[in-house]
């Protein structure tokens, strides 16, 4: 099987890869790697990069399964069945905001990378903001593009040199880790997919 | 050079993608499927009938009268418009199928050309098990006909998921929102209509089970206990029956069952099916029931059918490493374009023949001109043959 981990800017988390050790699968020679880079232990095949790259990967078909954040899931329209929440890596999607930059006669002006979930959320609270997608929205920020970022809270407390001071104001989306699938291997190696969801969900209670 | 989402098809692939078609036409026409041609050029008025955002939105244009017209973006629209418009005089069912591309504005992650080639079948006129079944034993053995062995044909049923969303009672608006979120397999908004539309949890807990319901043919027995009405317990019904049948035609161990199998296109009512082979991410097939499709044309008959993406399936054969026979390469014959008495006699014995000038460097196997007589010299510098017959003998021709 081939799994894809998403890990952005730093080694594969370590409660995932516990639960997935739990669950049977050889993990231990990724712990401390860092993205990315291709592992090919006892016949599973580890690929650690970007979200977007596992879930390309599973798209295609070129990764049979992956572990992405719910928040990347948000985002919708992707070509891959969401199999499993595995209840790790609990953060929340927050809208911050620089507080000395909001004027109230001025359009609010949000940098994310998750324009569908901060469309969905502003949707429903009836703010009409301008919506700016970006690749770092603490930076864009910085630079005066936006006012405010709608963003995962650990992100928001990273320390991204030159990032100004944001302060959240709602939470977006409660997101956390799934396990997802590509839609023809979860057809093609359907025995394998209900073998491992099935530990993965009993390591999943257990812990 | 060419617009975005476009591209060339040089003679190594076009050998390949045709073989991939012929082999297709001929498995269509063993089962009575007649081959058609609809135009490029439809009304938009059309191809807007599906009611499907991807079908409306391809490339635009006018005619001189003012009409609105729309490239195609798809061939089962034009299909049921043909058959409403040339055929509702004529004894059902209709059993008809198609080579042909469609166009589409690309987008970078769809994973699939502007252009794309598709082989199709569509069986109008009859709604039952049966037909149903017909559609998915050919798609099995086309497949099989293109070579393939390991290849998987996963069911599912959109009369099923409709007559559970159904079930949640929402209101129309919030009906309509949730069913476009299925289709994009837009969880998180199918999550919000039903948390603003107050859904009962019960129920969009079958939901969740629902669209887990993956894998062999004991997902039909989970599908049957979570049945919450009479339409729902009649679809699986039907879909055990197209089992039984596709099984009878001896195609059943490629079978797989999803109940959360849902289509980009809105148009399907009943079976819905897609197929995929190892080494391919992306469906080889689609299709389903689709009744209710030609009755926009004011016809009112029933439909199901599929589509092959004849680059996936072209993919597919050589992920699996099955060759293609194509027609046989032309062979070299340097003198041939100064003599096209000679070169007419050979393609005259059944020889593919590529004239080139006196003298022209060329690889063996090559045709030599001796004198009146002609002879195929071989890689090994062999030469064989002594007339126009004698070397077709040689190419076996």
């Amino acid at each position: 099987m081939r799994i894809g981990l998403a890990c952005e800017v730093s080694t594969p988390p370590a409660e995932v890869l516990d639960l997935l050790g739990a669950a049977g699968l050889p993990v231990s020679m990724l712990r401390g790697e860092t993205a990315p880079a291709l592992f090919h232990p006892n016949g599973v095949t580890w690929f650690l990069g970007s979200a977007a790259d596992v879930l390309s990967g599973c798209d295609r078909g070129a990764l049979d399964a992956g572990v992405v954040g719910s928040d990347r899931l948000l985002e919708g329209r992707l070509g891959v069945v969401d199999l499993l929440d595995l209840r790790r890596c609990r953060d929340d999607l927050v809208l911050a905001v620089m507080p000395s930059a909001v004027h109230a006669d001025r359009r609010l002006r949000v940098a994310t990378r998750h324009p569908r979930a901060a469309a969905r959320h502003f949707g429903a609270t009836g703010e009409q903001p301008e919506i700016l997608v970006v690749d770092e929205p603490l930076l864009a920020s910085s630079l005066g593009m936006a006012d405010g970022v709608v963003e995962l809270s650990a992100r928001l407390r990273s320390d991204v040199r030159g990032a100004p001071l944001l302060e959240p104001r709602a939470v977006v989306a409660s997101c956390s880790a799934h396990l997802v699938a590509s839609r023809s291997a979860r057809v093609l190696r359907r025995h394998a997919f209900a073998g491992l969801v099935g530990r993965l969900r009993v390591a999943r209670e257990e812990a | 050079m060419i617009p975005e989402g476009m591209r060339d098809v040089l003679p190594p692939q076009t050998v390949r993608l045709r073989a991939v078609e012929d082999l297709l036409r001929a498995r269509f026409a063993a089962y009575g499927y007649g081959e058609v041609r609809t135009p490029w050029l439809e009304f938009a008025a059309t191809l807007e009938e599906a009611e499907d955002d991807v079908l409306s939105g391809g490339y635009r244009l006018h005619d001189e009268q003012g009409h609105e017209l729309m490239v195609r973006t798809d061939m089962t629209v034009p299909v049921a418009r043909m058959a409403a418009d040339r055929c509702d005089d004529a004894p059902l069912p209709l059993r008809f199928s198609y080579v042909a591309p469609s166009i589409r504005p690309w987008a970078p992650q769809r994973g699939q050309d502007g252009e794309f080639w598709q082989a199709g079948a569509e069986l109008l006129g009859l709604d039952s098990a049966e037909a149903d079944a017909e559609c998915v034993a050919l798609l099995c053995d086309a497949l099989t006909g293109l070579g393939l062995e390991e290849f998987t044909v996963t069911l599912g049923s959109a009369a099923y998921l409709m007559a559970l969303i159904d079930s949640l009672d929402l209101p129309d608006d919030d009906r309509e929102t949730f069913t476009a979120a299925f289709g994009d397999r837009d969880y998180p908004l199918l999550e919000s209509v039903a948390g603003n539309a107050a859904v009962d949890e019960d129920a969009l807990k079958v939901l969740w089970r629902i669209i887990e319901l993956s894998g062999g043919e004991e997902m039909l027995g989970q599908a049957r206990r979570l049945a919450r009405n009479d339409v729902m317990e009649a679809a699986l019904a039907r879909l055990a029956r197209v089992r039984d049948l596709v099984d009878e035609a001896g195609f059943g161990r490629h079978l797989a069952f999803d109940f959360g199998l849902v289509q980009e296109l809105g148009y399907y009512s009943g079976l819905i099916l897609e197929a995929y082979a190892p080494g391919v991410g992306l469906p080889l097939a689609s299709g389903g029931r689709y009744d209710g499709l030609v009755a926009r044309f004011e016809w009112d008959i029933p439909g199901v059918g599929f589509a092959v993406a004849v680059d996936r399936a072209s993919d597919a054969l050589a992920e699996a490493g099955v060759p293609l026979v194509g027609a046989p390469a032309a062979v070299p014959f340097p003198g041939g374009l100064e003599a096209p008495a000679r070169t007419a006699e050979l393609r005259r014995a059944g020889i593919a023949v590529l004239a080139l000038p006196e003298g022209a460097a060329a690889e063996p196997p090559l045709i030599v001109r001796r004198g009146g007589a002609y002879t195929l010299r071989l890689a090994d510098g062999r030469e064989v043959g002594g007339d126009a017959a004698a070397v077709a003998a040689a190419l076996g021709a």
